[in-house]
């Protein structure tokens, strides 16, 4: 009620005489902690900059709130040969400045998506497709492997191998149409942002600005195929903390804010859980499968021991507030294949007696600690407490372990990624809703120097995520993925998840029909906001 | 380094003879209620800091679930529990000692590099004057957040490496100022007439020049240490200072920011009151031995 | 005088040379580059990693990109950000725009208000109002300026919107529309915190600093006679105390100046706002070197410029200091 009271003449009034009030949506959520990367859907790496993105841009096909896969600017999809070759139906529509959104607009936006002088972050998503790894990598000519008919309206995509996945990667916001106007543009066209036109719901009013009070302004696209978005115009407001962005917020000045960590309780006491749901991500501790005394095939006692010592109701509760919940599996629910029961704890959070007992084990086989174990990690976010909890927690083992910060996440990673960490703080955040979007990156040995954080090396388990990754049919790729993570957690205790993630965004109560898709977007386009 | 900065310290003159001056310092010192206050508070925050950890024994890194967020006074814990349900007081008196054991490494090696450099340079003149003072002017010039994290990026997080961070800014103010002392007073006629007489630079420097610089000095290390008690929260509130579990002040006041202390306002009331106590106190002293120290203000008061 | 600005010009190039080269080493000496500092949670890969190398010379020798640094930066280029492509100068453009209000308003809290303060105690020597500057003097200098800032917001903006005291509510946007650049044309709630908690820390204390030089000018003898000449107490307060204490005043004055900068840092954190100095911050932790380095030659020169300035107003306050006499301070 207070609530209310306060935001009532918050949202600025039409300046001219109209009958309907306009709908201004003032978001104080996205770019809480600074500027977007980009918002240029074949540069955008970060889940906000991606979050307008979205609204700009159709892609081929979209994630809906529920996570099922449905027709975006493609309205069906269809493969001859279980899933290596393609045909997407692009439906007929048109850009925000009256072109005609064609299958050539496609094969356009990637070209340009995966040009090595674009030097595009997130330009690997395409490297499924045939010829586009050597193209993005300067070693090849531009790829003929997406064919555009644009009088069937038609795309057709071969792969470089049978991928049983790719309608739902050509969700991505890189495999988005551009005009004609956009063929050449480069990474610094965002600056002039009105460069950027797409076939999405809204369009962009106003380039990225950082001066305080910066913001990227979209208004509704009315050339857009399918509903009219609700809201008039959304002002994505720019600050530089989260904190600071929320008092802000909680002042009247904005319709939603990210909440900073300590405050989650509070904050869906006040304005609701709309903002607050699970995501498809998680959070987990990885060991260094090289290391001498945490890794390898001869140490899994000790592994087994610390993953199941870790209370993971105490990160839970002390650190999110119950707002992410515990989980002792990798693959969250909601990804197709998901498994309950893969985890090392059978989905309990803890079990102190079974890595005393397992510690026991490891230490009688004539195994000893000599100087405390590492837990590595990157500065803020919170993830020092999450590892003084650990460390308290291995404590109640007898297991002595010690806090290893890094500063910057770039040199964090990398050191990690070349082995460089013993127990390592890692997460995931799916790109698409797919089973293989976390076990092959993360732990295949294909993946060692990337992803695979910990190195783990294991033929076992790769050859049956080799085996997931050809089968066509979802629910057997899905059987024989659960399989593999089982390996992996249970059997070689290679990484041990802690917490699923959730959004962390809150809605004033005037914001109605709010959705949150289970990739983190929300549905700007469908909000109403209340009188 | 900081907000706090010696700039009011002006350099006095006085030779060795002057048995009196101390006298009058030291009689001037007591004189002021002020700075009597703040040498109680300071003496009892040292004694919490070296009592605090025999008192309050045991475990002050890790938490227990279930007791987080307790307000002072709930229970046994008189000061409360923070985020991970640690108890407060164990915490903020071993934040004490830690603020002080930095603040006195950094103050002792930012003085002895200030007073050996800006000494020199002063003293000397000439090139070596020119190298010493364009060098603190370029390092003046660059952001100490930039120097910080390439400290703790190459480095690694560690007390030494705070220490060394706050002393590679910290140095450039004390040697400025020593300098400025020392050109003040090799000018002055007892100098020359020290030199008339035949006295060597040896003798000069540590019978004439160092006691006459000394009274700058002293209100600077007071001014330093404040300076660094300060550097250090506002180093670990940036990231590039102390980390978990340290109980270091300036970790569990961003601790209180990061854990909502719009919420349990105790948080960051705890840390912050202890901080405030600490540098004021120091500040207060610092500026009560200037006005001592300054003999122009000898019986204005 | 020519020569002297010429020796002061040439200074100022070298003192911005050396820090920047300075800050170069610094930045090559921290392991990894901005583009290892680009992967996150989810790694880049070599192609991608060398294709970013490539469009920002990275893969040139080191000497290569500190000569491509400074030719750029004596043209007026400073580069493009490696964290998003945005040319720096359109960062400094933007941020300059906030940090150059958030100072100018900061500034005159704080000068206005340490003249004010500082004259008032030194007229009223020992009065109740000469004893609470002096406290609020140290105090404001031992408090952290980040924890003023987040105590200003909960007192001034989330307590009382959440009590509906809107009047008391100072927690806004910083205002997006100005008149003539520098005065906010609706939305001035928005500057009056962060104006103030920059402007607070040294405020107090140049006004003791004004006080005591005061005081001391009040004790020469040549006041004494105005004094004893029967001229009115104001008068010889304002013409004659006033005006000699401003010497030493606006040395501190210049360096408050510089100090300000490293509390902007804190305030523009706090509150949310992008300055310069937030920015570099921000900057440095990712390695993007082009903003680091480009907003901090800016900084370098502009902070030469004031010391100039201030050096200049010596000879304006004190007809019989010439310009550069000075200069040793």
């Amino acid at each position: 009620m207070t609530a209310l009271a306060v935001l009532a003449g918050v949202v600025p009034t039409a300046t001219a005489a109209t009958k309907k009030p306009k709908q201004v949506f003032v978001d104080l959520q996205n770019f809480a902690a600074g500027e977007p990367d980009h918002i240029d859907p074949g540069t955008t790496s970060t889940l906000t900059g991606a979050q307008v993105a979205v609204l700009m841009y159709d892609s081929l096909t979209d994630t809906d709130s529920t996570g099922t896969l449905v027709p975006a600017a493609a309205t069906k999809w269809t493969t001859a040969d279980n899933g290596k070759t393609w045909v997407f139906t692009i439906r007929k529509a048109k850009f925000s400045n009256g072109e005609a959104v064609t299958p050539s607009a496609f094969v356009r936006g990637w070209i340009r998506a995966t040009d090595s002088k674009l030097a595009s972050e997130v330009a690997y998503h395409s490297y499924i497709i045939d010829g586009f790894q050597a193209w993005n990598e300067g070693k090849g000519p531009a790829p003929t492997s997406v064919v555009a008919d644009d009088k069937k309206m038609t795309l057709t995509v071969t792969l470089t191998n049978a991928f049983a996945g790719f309608p739902s990667i050509a969700s991505h916001p890189v495999f988005s149409p551009i005009p004609k106007s956009m063929a050449t543009a480069d990474a610094k066209a965002e600056e002039n942002g009105l460069t950027l036109i797409g076939n999405g719901p809204y369009k962009l009013k106003q380039a990225i600005s950082k001066q305080a009070g910066g913001q990227v302004t979209l208004v509704r696209n009315p050339l857009y195929w399918g509903k009219k978005g609700t809201l008039d115009e959304i002002q994505f407001k720019i600050t530089k903390d989260t904190n600071a962005a929320y008092n802000l917020f909680e002042s009247g000045q904005g319709l939603s804010a990210a909440v900073p960590a300590g405050r989650y309780k509070e904050a869906s006491g006040k304005y609701g859980e709309a903002g607050l749901g699970t995501v498809l991500g998680t959070d987990y501790w990885g060991f260094n499968w090289e290391d001498p005394i945490v890794g390898g095939p001869k140490n899994v006692l000790l592994r087994k021991a610390i993953a199941k010592a870790v209370d993971r109701t105490q990160i839970s509760e002390q650190i999110y507030q119950g707002q992410r919940k515990p989980t002792d599996q990798l693959v969250p629910k909601g990804i197709p294949g998901y498994r309950p029961g893969l985890g090392l704890l059978g989905g309990k959070p803890r079990d102190l007696d079974g890595a005393k007992a397992d510690f026991a084990a490891w230490q009688a086989a004539g195994n000893k600690l000599d100087a405390p174990i590492r837990l590595s990690y990157n500065e803020g976010a919170n993830w020092d407490k999450v590892a003084t909890i650990i460390v308290g927690n291995l404590k109640d083992v007898g297991i002595d372990a010690k806090l290893d910060p890094f500063p910057a996440d770039g040199t964090y990673f990398s050191k990690m990624r070349k082995g460089g960490g013993q127990i390592i703080r890692a997460g995931w955040f799916a790109d698409y809703v797919l089973y293989d979007n976390f076990m092959f990156p993360l732990l295949h040995k294909a993946s060692i120097d990337g992803d695979n954080l910990e190195r783990y090396n294991s033929d076992a388990f790769s050859s049956l995520v080799d085996k997931a990754r050809t089968t066509v049919d979802l629910t057997a790729s899905g059987n024989t993925y659960a399989d593999a993570e089982k390996l992996a957690l249970s059997t070689d205790a290679v990484i041990m998840p802690t917490v699923n993630r959730a959004s962390n965004a809150v809605f004033s109560t005037k914001v109605q029909n709010v959705k949150l898709t289970p990739l983190g977007f929300f549905n700007y386009n469908e909000f109403v906001i209340a009188a | 380094m900081t907000a706090v900065l010696p700039l009011g310290a002006e350099t006095v003159l006085v030779t060795t003879e002057q048995i009196g001056y101390w006298e009058d310092v030291r009689r001037r010192f007591f004189r002021n209620k002020l700075a009597i206050a703040a040498l109680t508070v300071l003496v009892l925050l040292v004694l919490l800091a070296i009592l605090g950890p025999i008192i309050a024994r045991g475990d002050y890194t890790t938490g227990r679930l279930g007791y987080e967020l307790k307000r002072p006074g709930d229970h046994r814990w008189i000061l409360g529990t923070d985020s991970l349900g640690r108890d407060m007081f164990k915490r903020v008196v071993r934040g004490i000692g830690i603020s002080l054991s930095l603040a006195a490494g950094v103050t002792i090696a930012t003085t002895l590099l200030g007073m050996v450099l800006g000494g020199l340079a002063g003293y000397i003149g000439g090139f070596l004057d020119t190298v010493v003072s364009r060098t603190i002017d370029a390092v003046y010039a660059i952001p100490y957040v930039l120097i910080g994290i390439a400290i703790i990026s190459i480095f690694g997080r560690s007390f030494w490496t705070l220490l060394g961070s706050l002393v590679a800014v910290g140095w450039l103010s004390t040697a400025r100022l020593f300098r400025a002392a020392v050109l003040q007073i090799r000018g002055q006629d007892f100098i020359e007439a020290a030199r008339a007489t035949g006295a060597d630079t040896k003798r000069i420097l540590l019978n004439h020049v160092v006691p006459n610089a000394l009274p700058p000095v002293i209100v600077s290390i007071a001014f330093t240490i404040a300076g660094s008690i300060l550097s250090e929260s506002i180093y670990s509130f940036l990231a590039i200072g102390f980390t978990e579990p340290r109980p270091a002040l300036g970790v569990m006041l961003l601790d209180a920011r990061k854990s909502g202390f719009e919420v349990s306002p105790h948080i960051l009331f705890v840390p912050a009151t202890v901080l405030i106590l600490l540098t004021l106190s120091i500040a207060i002293i610092g500026d009560a031995l200037r006005d001592a120290l300054d003999p122009k203000l000898r019986g204005a008061g | 005088m020519g020569s002297y600005l010429l020796k002061r010009f040439a200074f100022t190039v070298f003192v911005a040379w050396a820090a920047l080269t300075i800050m170069f080493l610094l930045l090559v000496a921290m392991p990894g580059d901005a583009v290892t500092a680009k992967s996150g949670e989810k790694a880049l890969g070599s192609g991608i990693e060398n294709n970013i190398r490539a469009k920002y010379g990275l893969d040139k020798p080191l000497i290569v990109q500190y000569g491509k640094f400074f030719g750029n930066l004596v043209q007026g280029d400073l580069g493009y950000s490696i964290k998003n492509d945005r040319s720096v100068n359109t960062d400094f453009k933007e941020t300059f725009k906030t940090s150059g209000r958030l100072l100018l308003w900061g500034g005159l809290v704080q000068i206005g208000g340490s003249l004010l303060l500082g004259f008032i105690s030194a007229a009223r020597k020992g009065s109740l109002l000469d004893s609470a500057t002096t406290v609020v003097s140290i105090g404001t200098q031992a408090i952290p300026v980040f924890v003023t800032g987040l105590l200003a917001q909960v007192f001034f903006g989330v307590f009382p919107s959440q009590r509906g005291w809107d009047w008391l509510s100072f927690n806004r946007f910083w205002p997006e529309k100005w008149y003539l650049g520098v005065i906010p044309n609706g939305g001035w709630k928005g500057i009056v915190l962060p104006a103030i908690v920059v402007g607070i820390v040294q405020m107090a204390f140049l006004a003791r600093l004004l006080r005591s030089s005061m005081l001391e000018v009040l004790r020469a003898d040549y006041l004494r006679t105005a004094f004893a000449k029967g001229l009115p107490r104001s008068r010889v307060l304002i013409k004659h105390a006033l005006r000699n204490a401003l010497i030493p005043y606006v040395t501190a004055a210049s360096f408050a100046l510089v100090e300000i900068f490293g509390i902007a840092v804190q305030t523009e954190t706090v509150f949310g706002l992008y300055g310069i100095g937030s920015k570099v911050a921000e900057a440095a932790l990712i390695q993007d070197a082009p903003v680091v380095l480009g907003l901090s030659a800016i900084v370098i020169i502009s902070a030469a410029l004031v010391s100039l300035l201030v050096d200049i107003s010596y000879s304006f306050l004190d007809p019989r200091i010439r310009v550069g006499e000075k200069a040793a301070t």
